[in-house]
């Protein structure tokens, strides 16, 4: 994964790791990679990867088992508010940049349906 | 840390290669010298080799005799070729940063080095010792006229001196390799005193890198050794070791103000490498 | 504080020209450390006086409560280029060499780290390519149980395969208490694993600064570094 430098890299490994929750790819209560493993498949440092861990443990989202490692949680509440957390992250993404386009309010719901509508047509 | 005797052992290691090329060399050049002196001579040779006046030696062993024979007479040679050798090595190590890396102080990674050159050079002429005495014995060995000559040479002495002079002789040989030896000591001492004050001071001075300067700074420091070493031989020698030992002609005894003087001399300059190592000679960079 | 490198008021001056003057640094336990700057800065001379292979400077060093340098140098694995050695000597004899010498150097750890940089111990010095013998110094570096690692410049000419190796070898071998300061002139191939970053300019440490402290200022590390030579010409 590439990394953005002007961005915390611990705050860029708790996103990646809240995707791949939110993706599936970890599934709760599962066992996520060893620090070292993740550091090595990031190319971080040990100690970046330790403080990203540290951070999703406070939240709640990691929980660790003494000498086994993390885990991931297994209350699918705090599961779907992270989900929905990065679905809000995208969508905020997504409405700037077409504000910026000229694209707002009403219309922006018009364009979006218009776009769908379009994009099934093609795939058929 | 590292300990003393095992850096010694490291480097005795490389230093012992050098020995033992040298060692082989010698005794190469011995053989190749031999059948070319053989070759020269077969016609008129009757394949007796004469050793004194009624003595002489079969084929075989005075062969294997007069290669051992050109072999030491060769120690002079080699010997100084292996000082040089190693005086050229002990310097690379010196400012090595590998062999500066290691755990302890530099002035005794200093003394370990100069120690195992002299270590293995002890171990290059304990070779060579080797030889004579196999000479020796193969003379001795294999001729009846060698041994009853050298009973009456014995005996002889033994009619002139009341002790038994083979010993003395003996003794005396071993102090003169002995002598050469701490001669050996002496030239790495010295070596290195030319090398760390050359090196400080270049360090030192502005504009370190001018060809011409170092040249210059090297040829002071040299010049002032010398000086040095014969204003110090000088006060050395006249310390009235003689009054002590009287007139005693002694070859032994005549030897002790000249030991002296080497060790004084190998302590002060190995003290003063010591300390120029330890607080100004750097490591050359690696890289 | 629990830091494992103090240096206090270093100056070093070579050849009547003052390299380095004035130096204050701190280095915290089981850090990655960048320490950067041009060429010619002083950063292999900062190393190099750290490890107690350059004489002559005034000041303290302390690594892990060491002031003298023979005790330092124990405690310290600094990439040597192997200088001592001659062309002919094959990795064999170099590793029997760092076993000997090193009380901390583990052979076990040193083999695992040869096969994952695929170092042939029967090879020579003189066989191996640049990045192949900057491998097997940094196979050596790390193979020792130092509190303090000095890599100086690691990554000079070498290609972005073995840059990678070198880089994964230092994220999988280095102990969680273990220090590294790791030279460069060159900041975004390492930027990622670094905690700290220390930059050397007009012969002192111009800055000293953690990667997150820059990176939420919302530079770049690169940029932050290249940006303190803005209106420099060379």
């Amino acid at each position: 994964m590439e990394f953005k430098d002007n961005i915390p890299i611990y705050l860029q490994i708790e996103q990646y790791l809240y995707r791949q929750i939110a993706l599936g790819e970890l599934k709760a209560g599962e066992k996520i990679p060893s620090v070292r493993k993740l550091a090595l498949e990031l190319t971080v440092n040990v100690n970046t990867v330790q403080r990203a861990l540290g951070q999703m443990n406070d939240r709640g989202i990691l929980f660790t088992k003494r000498g086994e490692g993390n885990f991931v949680t297994e209350d699918t509440e705090l599961l779907n508010q992270t989900k929905q957390s990065l679905i809000d992250n995208e969508l905020d993404n997504f409405v700037q940049n077409m504000e910026k386009l000229g694209a707002d309010g009403d219309s922006l719901v018009s364009i979006l349906e218009d776009y769908l509508k379009r994009r099934n047509k093609e795939n058929e | 840390m590292t300990s003393f005797w095992t850096l010694f052992k490291q480097l005795f290691k490389q230093k012992n290669k050098s020995a033992n090329l040298v060692f082989l060399i010698q005794l190469a050049a011995a053989i190749v010298t031999m059948i070319m002196a053989f070759i020269g001579t077969i016609n008129t040779s009757s394949f007796k080799f004469q050793i004194g006046p009624d003595i002489s030696l079969n084929l075989f062993s005075g062969v294997i005799v007069g290669i051992i024979a050109t072999f030491l007479g060769y120690s002079f040679l080699a010997n100084p070729a292996y000082i040089i050798i190693t005086s050229w090595k002990n310097e690379k190590v010196n400012r090595s940063q590998t062999w500066r890396l290691v755990p302890m102080n530099d002035g005794l990674i200093y003394v370990c080095n100069t120690l195992s050159s002299f270590a293995s050079f002890v171990y290059l002429i304990v070779l060579q010792a080797i030889m004579a005495v196999l000479a020796a014995i193969i003379t001795y060995a294999s001729s009846d006229q060698v041994r009853s000559a050298v009973a009456m040479v014995l005996n002889k002495m033994g009619m002139i001196s009341s002790q038994p002079l083979i010993w003395e002789f003996l003794g005396d040989s071993l102090l003169m390799v002995l002598l050469a030896s701490l001669l050996g000591l002496f030239w790495y001492v010295i070596v290195s005193f030319l090398h760390f004050t050359s090196c400080a001071i270049i360090d030192f001075l502005p504009n370190g890198s001018n060809k011409f300067l170092v040249f210059v700074v090297r040829l002071i420091v040299l010049i002032a050794v010398v000086y040095i070493l014969t204003v110090l031989g000088n006060l050395l020698g006249n310390i009235g070791l003689d009054s002590i030992f009287g007139n005693n002609n002694d070859f032994a005894v005549s030897m002790i103000p000249a030991f002296i003087d080497i060790i004084i001399l190998d302590l002060i300059f190995g003290i003063v490498n010591f300390l120029l190592i330890n607080k100004f000679v750097e490591a050359k960079q690696s890289r | 504080m629990n830091d494992l490198l103090k240096i206090n008021n270093l100056s070093y001056k070579k050849n009547q020209k003052t390299i380095l003057t004035n130096v204050n640094l701190n280095i915290e336990k089981g850090k990655i450390v960048a320490l950067l700057g041009e060429n010619g800065a002083g950063k292999t001379t900062l190393m190099r006086i750290i490890a107690g292979v350059a004489k002559n400077y005034k000041g303290q060093i302390e690594v892990n409560g060491a002031t003298k340098e023979a005790e330092r140098k124990a405690k310290l694995s600094f990439t040597d280029g192997l200088n001592g050695f001659s062309d002919s000597t094959k990795i064999n004899e170099i590793v029997e060499f760092y076993v000997n010498i090193f009380s901390d150097f583990n052979e076990n750890e040193f083999e695992e780290l040869s096969k994952f940089m695929k170092l042939d111990p029967e090879m020579k010095l003189s066989q191996l390519s640049k990045g192949m013998r900057e491998k097997l110094v940094i196979a050596l570096t790390f193979a020792r149980k130092a509190d303090l690692y000095l890599l100086d410049e690691p990554f000079g000419g070498i290609d972005a395969m073995s840059r990678k190796k070198i880089i994964n070898s230092i994220i999988m071998w280095k102990d969680d208490d273990a220090t590294i300061l790791i030279s460069d002139h060159f900041v975004n191939e390492i930027s990622t694993l670094l905690d700290e970053v220390v930059i050397i300019k007009n012969e002192t440490i111009f800055a000293h600064k953690t990667a997150d402290e820059i990176r939420e200022s919302h530079k770049s590390v690169e940029g932050y570094y290249e940006g303190l030579y803005e209106g420099e010409d060379d």
